[in-house]
Order: structure tokens, then sequence, then C-alpha cells
């Protein structure tokens, strides 16, 4: 009897609770899966935003942007190998995507063969998306045109403690600026790094997007920084002016990966073409003053050519190998330097 | 003891019932009030936003639908065509075609001509010309690739423009494209689109197919919360967790595929649910506390008379008769009360009825053994006398002694009852003795009908009726006759001892009547009318008749006839 009551009030209750339920939200129902995309992304958003909106406008998939920094990102996707939440890695020093190559399913993009020469890499695991040559660059009022033209004259003595230079450490772009230095330069590879550091006077940046602010407000003469950061600043207003150094630089492009096991597979190879289509190439030269990685869209007139700069031939895979014996070295030599 | 655990039972009924019944329907009163509350509010706040946004949509819904006729008119004027593809001077004949063709909804957006390189030619709005749009990339680039008019977000990335929104129609020229006409919506146009439509406390959104934001009303000051309504549409959450005092509601427009959301406050605030929450706490409490003393009041009221009734039984049951319990009115428990004082006084009543006559029975065998005392050294006595009155000539002693011998020799028997012819013979004996002790005083004289001798009945009966009419019937010296009759009246037997003497006196005879205890005086009659009454009941006693010429005293005697075999076969 007292077990009928309860029951009996028991179903009263839920009758009463579930008609107090809001009313449901009017409109249409979310994206299904077929008509989605997760992109990571270590770019800004000023770089992905446009590209993205465009390739939703004219794909009609939906994408989920997740930014981050390129490490803590490509980390993250490394730990979602079982289960992989995101389907392209856009974004990223090559340099970065090599050491996680094998968290990215090979493609090599429809149109590949229009690529500039010595940007597609061997076993397709990424695309490039934009390539960016290291540059110098001076404090167009406290240096005189001229008195900066390569890599050995960081090695002089009258710019210690006044280069601006971001800790390779921390940085991935200030690691391939030090190896392209290296390269370049004649000598021992050691001996050279270690006569930088002395004339770095332990001045080390610590986010390589302060090395322009440091030239600009003259607290530095000279800079070592990436092509496409200066030229924005540059028309941003900053007293700085580029170098390209005698001894020639590297231009090591970001990329576009495909991860393995992609849950919207097709969505994302749809992503990686249009990425390295002519339109979106186009639009990274005109508004991200960056270098295309294709033939046919041309740079800014403004720009020397890859020959006119003279490209060194950078090996991605060496680089990668000797990074540990580098920052042994390097962390050794700071130290060392510091009084 | 007894009495706590049935108070503390009572109390606990009552007080689960009236808990029961107080409590659960307001607990079912509260949550309907409260769910119909919410209900109601929610649905008036959903018709409510349901008709602002449709006013809403079908406004922006009829400037799109205003707006891409504009343009397709556009498109089709082929002086419009011939002047975007050659590229010429500006000319004043176009801008008239452009304002004429526009003039219904100059207030509402700008309307633009763009060269096929996508250079600003002619406008409506404030450009001066030189702006220019890509034509591979965004608005220009869809519009040429699709027939018709394309809807666009204007892109938060393009700093250089005001405009919130973009329409756009490609002019087909003799090659391919000759340009580009373009209509924009900015904030202003935006805002008085949507003016007066939605209510004081809401805000509108207005999202872009893939839900990025296209303008908002000033309202919505937050960064970002298209963003955040988009990632909740994506995770396929509820709109309404973003925020959790707002609610939306939002209504597609399906030609341009954009979206108007309508954020409205909560029908129902917190602040309010928690103070009918706590209202409702209240009234319950009140509830409780009311319960709890009127089931006390009530159980006290219940218990009294049944406890005192309770005592009053146990006190009967210690064998205290005069228990008695009060009755304080007329109400059930009351008339139980009544009900056991009268069956108490009942009990009663009969009890000391039964004690009496125990003692009744138990007076009357006394007796009857002091009359037995030592008979046989009485008897051998008299034996002695009767010698002694032969050997002196004195016959008389000798008479009365063997008389009296003979008597006593009967009283000794053990035998409750004798034959009628025995109980003659008794009598005879003890007449002759009066006869000796008062000579010619009486006549005696005994008729029995025949058959009826040995008849049975009480032994010595008849002798103490007899001696009391010697004794008192003759007292004042007179002379007289007694006569006792036997006869047989169908199964009964009656006899009768008359006399004719002076009578019983009115005061014993009342006496008598009353059964109350006898005098000195005829003992005996009260001896035999016991006996008899013991022996058949109390209807069978001493009846007193007027005697045959209204003097002296006659009794009678009823008696059902049994004789010796049938006494014995009994």
């Amino acid at each position: 009897m007292k077990k009928r009551s309860l029951a009996f009030l028991c179903t009263l209750f839920f009758l009463l609770s579930s008609c107090g339920e809001t009313i449901p939200e009017t409109g249409y129902p979310a994206p299904g899966e077929e008509e989605r995309l997760v992109v990571y992304t270590s770019h800004k958003e000023g770089v992905y935003g446009p590209i993205i909106k465009e390739f939703e406008e004219r794909t009609g998939i939906w994408v989920e942007v997740v930014t981050g920094g390129t490490n803590e990102l490509l980390e993250r996707i490394a730990g979602e190998r079982d289960d992989p939440n995101c389907d392209v890695m856009f974004g990223g020093g090559v340099e970065s995507l090599q050491m996680y190559e094998e968290q990215f399913e090979p493609y090599a993009g429809s149109e590949a063969d229009l690529l500039k020469p010595g940007l597609r890499p061997e076993g397709d695991r990424w695309m490039p998306f934009s390539s960016l040559p290291v540059v110098l660059i001076y404090n167009t009022r406290l240096v005189s045109p001229g008195e900066l033209t390569g890599w050995a004259d960081l090695l002089e003595e009258r710019w210690q403690g006044k280069i601006a230079f971001a800790d390779p450490a921390v940085s991935g772009s200030s690691y391939t600026a030090a190896i392209t230095m290296l390269l370049c330069l004649e000598g021992d590879l050691w001996e050279n790094l270690a006569r930088f550091q002395e004339n770095l006077g332990g001045n080390v940046i610590e986010d390589s997007g302060d090395v322009v602010t440091a030239v600009d407000t003259g607290s530095c003469l000279v800079g070592v920084t990436l092509e496409e950061t200066a030229l924005k600043r540059r028309s941003q207003g900053a007293k700085i002016a580029i170098v390209y150094p005698a001894e020639g630089t590297s231009d090591l492009p970001d990329g576009t990966a495909l991860v393995a096991g992609a849950r919207h597979r097709e969505n994302a190879v749809a992503f990686l073409e249009f990425v390295q289509s002519a339109d979106v190439q186009a639009m990274v030269v005109s508004d991200f003053a960056r270098r295309s990685v294709r033939c046919d869209v041309a740079d800014w007139d403004t720009m020397p050519s890859e020959e006119e700069i003279g490209i060194i031939d950078y090996d991605v895979a060496w680089a990668s190998g000797i990074k540990e014996e580098f920052l042994e070295r390097w962390s050794v030599a700071g130290e060392g330097g510091k009084p | 003891m007894n009495g706590l655990s049935l108070r503390s039972s009572f109390r606990k009924k009552l007080l689960s019932a009236f808990l029961a019944v107080g409590i659960i329907p307001l607990l079912v009163c509260v949550f309907l009030i409260l769910n119909v509350f919410r209900l109601t509010l929610a649905r008036s706040a959903a018709a409510n936003a349901e008709s602002q946004l449709s006013a809403m949509t079908g406004g922006f819904a009829e400037l799109m639908t205003a707006c891409g006729e504009v343009l397709e008119d556009l498109s089709g004027q082929r002086e419009v065509g011939m002047a975007l593809s050659e590229g010429a001077e500006r000319d004043t004949r176009i801008y008239n075609a452009l304002y004429s063709t526009a003039a219904p909804l100059l207030r509402n957006a700008e309307f633009s001509l763009y060269d096929g390189a996508g250079e600003l030619l002619y406008t409506t709005g404030s450009g001066t010309g030189g702006e220019a749009l890509p034509v591979n990339w965004g608005l220009l680039a869809a519009a040429r690739k699709q027939e018709g008019v394309v809807y666009r977000a204007v892109s938060p990335y393009d700093a250089d423009t005001r405009s919130k929104m973009q329409l756009a129609r490609a002019i087909p020229g003799e090659e391919g494209v000759a340009g580009y006409a373009v209509a924009e919506l900015g904030e202003a146009h935006f805002a008085r689109l949507l003016e007066g439509k939605y209510a004081a406390d809401s805000d509108v959104l207005v999202l872009d197919p893939y839900w990025d934001q296209v303008y908002t009303t000033p309202g919505i000051q937050e960064e970002g919360l298209a963003r955040r309504l988009r990632s909740s549409l994506l995770e396929g959450g509820r709109l309404s967790e973003v925020e959790t005092d707002k609610s939306y509601t939002l209504l597609r427009e399906e030609q341009s595929g954009f979206t108007v959301v309508l954020r409205q406050p909560q029908p129902l605030a917190e602040w309010v649910i928690r103070l009918f929450y706590l209202a409702a706490g209240v009234s319950l409490l009140l509830c409780l506390v009311l319960c709890l003393i009127v089931s006390m009041r009530f159980s006290r009221q219940l218990f009294q008379p049944i406890r005192s009734l309770n005592s009053a039984m146990a006190a009967v049951e210690k064998g205290d008769l005069d228990a008695r319990v009060e009755v304080p009115g007329t109400d059930e428990i009351s008339q139980l009360s009544g009900r056991f004082n009268r069956m108490t006084q009942r009990l009663k009543t009969n009890l000391d009825d039964s004690i009496r006559q125990q003692q009744e029975l138990g007076d009357a065998q006394i007796r009857m053994m002091q009359a037995q005392l030592n008979p046989h050294f009485l008897y051998n006595t008299l034996d002695t006398l009767k010698w002694l009155g032969k050997i002196h000539q004195v016959p008389q002693v000798a008479t009365i002694s063997a008389d009296l011998a003979d008597i006593l020799r009967s009283s000794i028997s053990s035998e409750e009852f004798v034959g009628l012819r025995e109980e003659l013979e008794m009598l005879e004996r003890y007449v002759e003795i009066q006869r000796i002790r008062f000579p010619g005083k009486f006549e005696y004289e005994a008729q029995v009908e025949q058959g009826l001798l040995d008849a049975l009945v009480p032994k010595l009966m008849l002798q103490p009726l007899v001696e009391n009419a010697i004794i008192h019937g003759f007292e004042d010296g007179s002379h007289g006759r007694i006569r006792v009759s036997a006869r047989c009246c169908g199964e009964e037997l009656i006899l009768t001892v008359e006399d004719d003497g002076c009578g019983m006196s009115r005061e014993s005879m009342e006496r008598f009547l009353a059964r109350e205890e006898p005098t000195s005086r005829h003992f005996g009659i009260y001896n035999v009318d016991a006996i008899l009454r013991l022996h058949y009941g109390p209807e069978r006693g001493l009846a007193f008749l007027t005697p045959e010429g209204g003097k002296g005293t006659c009794i009678r005697v009823i008696l059902p006839i049994s004789r010796r075999e049938e006494e014995e076969k009994l």
C-alpha cells in the first residue's frame, strides 16, 4: 500500500518535472560530422582567420579552430594518437613538424609540382605553406646603410651586447637562424657559436617577437629575425631596415600537415588543397607579407628573388640531429658568458 | 508503562497521519504551482520571442529580397555593363541609373558598382573611388563563380570597411564578367532594420551561415559571444548554457542563410525561484508545527478517557467492583464508560445475591445439626426413664419416654426423606406426648387418602407445624382441634395442617411473609419453610390459607409426589 502510494508520488513528480522543462530552442541543428573539420593552428588569428572563413564559405564545411603554441599543439596531437581530435595541423616550422612526423599521414597535394624547388619535403609528411627567409635588421637611425652586410659582421666586436637575438632554446625560428648563421660562416661550427655567444654578451631575448621591438626602440642596434616579421613591422612603421646576408640564408617554410587517422579526412584534404591553392598563396603574399611556396604566384616586386638572396642548402634532419648538442653548448656558454 | 506505550503509539499514528495529510498536498501544490508558473512564463516568453524573431527575420528577408532585386536589375541594364567593361570616365548616366534603381532602398543599404578588376567606380555611399575588392577572394570571387546574388558577412579582418554585410551580383559583359553590383549593410542599416522589433530587455545578434558575428545590438557588450554560441552549437550543447541567466531563440533567414538570434533574460530569474523556495520552506515548517500541535492535542483528548477506563478495568480485574469511571460527555468513549459502569454495578449485585444464599443454606444446616446433638445419650436415658416408669407403676412416664425415644430414633436416622406413613407415625408419638402434657386441651385427627402413605416427604416436616399449632394456637388456654390431611391432586401431594386456635398474629405473619430472621417464636415453621424451599425451589414454601370457620391457622404444603422406588430409581 505504502509502496504503491510512493510510486504514485514519484510518477507525479516525474510528470511535473518533465513538463517543467524549458521550451526547445528553434533554429536548425548542429552540422553533421561530414560537414566538420578540426584545425589546430599556431598561426596568429590575422593569418588563419580569413583563410578559414573563406574555406567555410567556399566548401560549406564548419571549421573548429584550436589555437596554441606549435610545440603544445604537436604534443597534444601526439597525446591524442589513439583517438585523434585534430584533423589538420596548420602552422609550425617544418623542423617542429619533422620531429612529430609519425603523427602525420603523407599527403603531397595535387599541385605539388608547382612548388618552388627544394620546398617539397621527402616523404610528404607535411605541405609547405609559406617560405620564411632569415634576415638581418638594423635600426635606421643608429646604423647607417652598408654597416651591416652579412653573418660575419655579427661576430665583430663593435656590435657586442647590441645584437637582438631570441633564445634558440625557446624559439624554433631562432634555432633555425642560429644554424643558418653557423652554416654560412666559414670555420669550425662550435667555435663560431662560442664567438657569437660571446658577442651577444649574455643579451638574449626570450620572445622572438620582441627582436624587432628591441631594434626599433634602439636598445639593440642589429637583430636576427624572419623576413615576414620584419616586413610586417616595417609596414607598421618600425624604424628598421632589412639586410639579406651576403653569405646567403635559409628559407625554411612553415607547413600544414594531415593528422594520421583523422576523423574528417576528406574535409582535411580539401583544406590542405585549399591552403596551397593559388588563391590562398596570393593572399599569403598580398596580405601577410610572406613568400609564396608556389612558382606561379608572384612575390612582391620589392622582395629580392631567392636566387638573389642565395638560399643555402639547409638539411632539416641534420639540424634536428644536432639540436641536443647545440643546446648543451649554448647553455654552458651562456652561463660562462655571463659575468 | 501500559499507558505510556498506548500514548506513544497513538501519538505516532496521529502525527504521521496528520503529517501525511498536511504536507503531501502542500508539497504537490508547491511543485505544481512552481512548474505551472515556470511553464506559463516560459511559454509566454517563447511566444514573445517567436513573434519578435519572425518580425525581425521577416524584415531582414524582405530587405534581402529587395536588395537582390536591385542588384538583379542593375546587372540586367545593358548600359551599366557597357560602362563597367569600358572602365570609362565616371558617367552621370550610370549614376542616374544606379540611384533610380536603388531609390526605394537608399536609406536601407548602400549600392556600388565595381569593374571587372574589383575597382570601385560608382557608389551611393561615401566612397570616393579608388577602393577595390579582391576578385579572386571573398565576395567578388563568389559572385563571379555563382549565378545570382551572393551574401557574405564582411570579414572582421578587413579593417578598412565599415560595412557588416555585403551582397554581390556579377554583371555579365561581352566577354565574361564586366563588373559587379554590390549592396552593403552597415551598422546603422542594421540598427534601422531591427529598430522597434525587439523588446527593451532583449538583444539581437545576426550571425552568418557559419555563425560568425555580423552585427549585435548595443546591449551586447561582451566580445566573443558569437564564438561561444558557435562552439556550444558545435559541441552539441544547449545555447542557454552559454549564459545561465539568458535564453536564446533563433531563426534562420533562408535566402541568405544568415541567422537572427534573440537573447532574452530568463523568464524566471534566479532570485524569484529562490524566494519561492524560501516561501515554500516556511509554509512547510509552519504546517509541520501545526500538525505536531494538533496531533498532540487530539491524542491527549482521546487518550485521557481511555486511560481512566483502562485503570478502572484494571481495578475490576483485581476485584474492586466499586470502581467507576467518570462520564464526561456524550461521545463514543463516554458511552463506553457509561456501559462499563452499569456492567460493574450489575456484577456486584449478582455477587451479593449469591453470597447471601450461601449463608442462608449454611445457617439451616447448622440448626439441623444442633438438633441432632448427642441423640444416643438422650435415647438411652429415655429408655432408662421408660423402664423406671414401668417399675414404679407410672405409665405416663413410660409412654412419654417410649414416644420420645421413637421420635429421637427417627431424628437420628440420616435419611432426609421418609414415607408419609412414618411421618404420620412420628406425629402420632409427638401428639401422644403433648396429650399427656396438656390433657384434654386438643383433639388430633389425621385424614390421609389411600395410596399416599408411601409418598415421600421431608423428615420431621409435619411435627414443627403441629407443634406450632399446639404451643401458639392454644396458648390462651382454649380448647381446640388439630387436623392433618393429605390428599392427592394430579401429580402433587397436598398436605394441610389446620387448627381452630387463636391463629398467628398479624405481626408474625408479616415477618414470616417477608422471610425475615425468625425470632424465638415460630422457629419451627421458619425451618420447615427454609427446608422446603431449599429442596423444591423458592415457590414451594409454606402457604397460609384462611381456615374453615375463619378461626385458627391453616398451613398448606404442596409437594410433587414421589415414592421410595422412584427415589431409588432416581
